[in-house]
């Protein structure tokens, strides 16, 4: 049993370090925070439409459903200017983001299509050094996907 | 918008009025090979910005998708090495944050690879807060995410001198220089395997594929384009 639920953890958190792209983005929820090291990461996009992207990214999906959140992104170690973005479906280096944030600007997502698919992206400053990386906590406040909170039949 | 030129070693530099004083022309056609101005306008307009008389003002003006200002050079033919400068002044676009990005320059092959034709793209970015500005700069890299390799530099206020040196090849190199005149220190250099592509047959300046956030942020904003030349060895310098 042990062992069971050692290879369990361990694929786990293999399946997290791994699934960090386009094809296998991460989830983010409603009013929950997610943490992660972009040093750990690759380069999966060279760019975001006409942006640069030299940089390692960490990407995150939901699909919209009243989408009205703010999304706040701290360094949680040393800072390395670290940038978020909202990308519209599809999630490729030729799709131009819509929404943008920082450490010090929250980036506002709101206006969005309910039931499609939108990928948050974060990353280094485009502007800044193509090795630019490091650990992160982004915090959503507020609603990306609508939530069951609880269900019952009378 | 003068510029020198090395007959020898150049592909083309594309001038409208050798003195100070001459009148600008009504079109930037020839010598530019063509304009695309869909939702856009091109313009030859006075006040050069090397002391000569006129500059090449490009504006997107429709807030629509594909909206382009800009021109085209069909001078190269199949160029296996590229290098080209020209002054560009953003000065217009305040505000300009990192979503509100537009592309000023392209270099273009006939023979393209892996869904890339443009060896080459330079574009323009702002950052998150809308104070300052990058250079995006994009390159063909056989192997990499979507084929391409990127870089960044930043911009000033004020014009920028803008020169690449694209090379062709199994260990291909893009080399680009921003308000840099020290060949040997280029100000950005992605190095990769461009092999597979073919050289470059034409060359765009101007404005071209704003993002939704450009378009609807700059819209009627002239940025200014200066003093274009081409070649195919040597360095251009200042």
């Amino acid at each position: 049993m042990k062992r069971v639920l050692f290879a369990s953890i361990a694929l786990a958190f293999g399946a997290n370090a791994m699934a960090q792209t386009c094809a296998s983005p991460l989830p983010i929820q409603s009013n929950s925070a997610v943490s992660g090291d972009t040093c750990t990461a690759s380069n999966t996009l060279p760019g975001y439409g006409g942006i640069p992207s030299p940089q390692t990214e960490i990407i995150y999906s939901f699909v919209a459903q009243s989408a009205n959140a703010t999304i706040s992104l701290a360094h949680t170690g040393a800072p390395f200017g670290a940038t978020m973005f909202v990308m519209p479906s599809p999630c490729s280096s030729s799709t131009d983001p819509i929404a943008l944030g920082d450490f010090t600007t929250p980036m506002p997502v709101n206006g969005l299509t309910n039931g499609a698919t939108y990928y948050v992206i974060i990353t280094g400053d485009p502007g800044g050094p193509a090795d630019a990386c490091g650990p992160f906590t982004a915090t959503v406040t507020g609603i990306l996907p609508v939530e069951l909170q609880s269900f019952s039949v009378d | 918008m003068s510029r020198k030129f090395n007959a020898l070693l150049g592909l083309g530099a594309l001038a409208f009025a050798s003195s100070a004083f001459a009148q600008c022309p009504s079109s930037p056609v020839p010598p530019w090979s063509s304009q695309s101005v869909l939702g856009g306008t091109v313009a030859i307009v006075a006040g050069g910005y090397d002391g000569t008389s006129c500059r090449m003002a490009s504006t997107i003006t429709g807030n629509i998708g594909g909206a382009s200002a800009f021109v085209r050079d069909n001078t190269p033919a199949s160029e296996p090495r590229y290098r080209a400068q020209f002054l560009i002044n953003l000065d217009t676009l305040t505000g300009q944050n990192t979503i509100q990005s537009v592309k000023v320059f392209g270099a273009s092959t006939d023979a393209p690879f892996g869904g890339q034709s443009e060896v080459v793209r330079l574009t323009v970015v702002g950052n998150v807060a809308g104070t300052a500005k990058t250079l995006g700069v994009f390159t063909v890299c056989e192997g990499q995410p979507s084929n391409l390799c990127s870089a960044s530099a930043p911009l000033t206020a004020g014009t920028n001198r803008i020169e690449i040196d694209w090379q062709k090849g199994p260990t291909g190199s893009l080399r680009v220089w921003v308000n840099n005149t020290n060949e040997g220190a280029p100000t950005a250099t992605l190095n990769g395997n461009s092999n597979s592509w073919g050289g470059v047959d034409f060359a765009t300046l101007g404005l071209a594929a704003g993002s939704a956030a450009f378009r609807a942020a700059q819209l009627n904003r002239a940025v200014g384009f200066d003093e274009f030349d081409s070649r195919r060895q040597t360095f251009i310098g200042n």
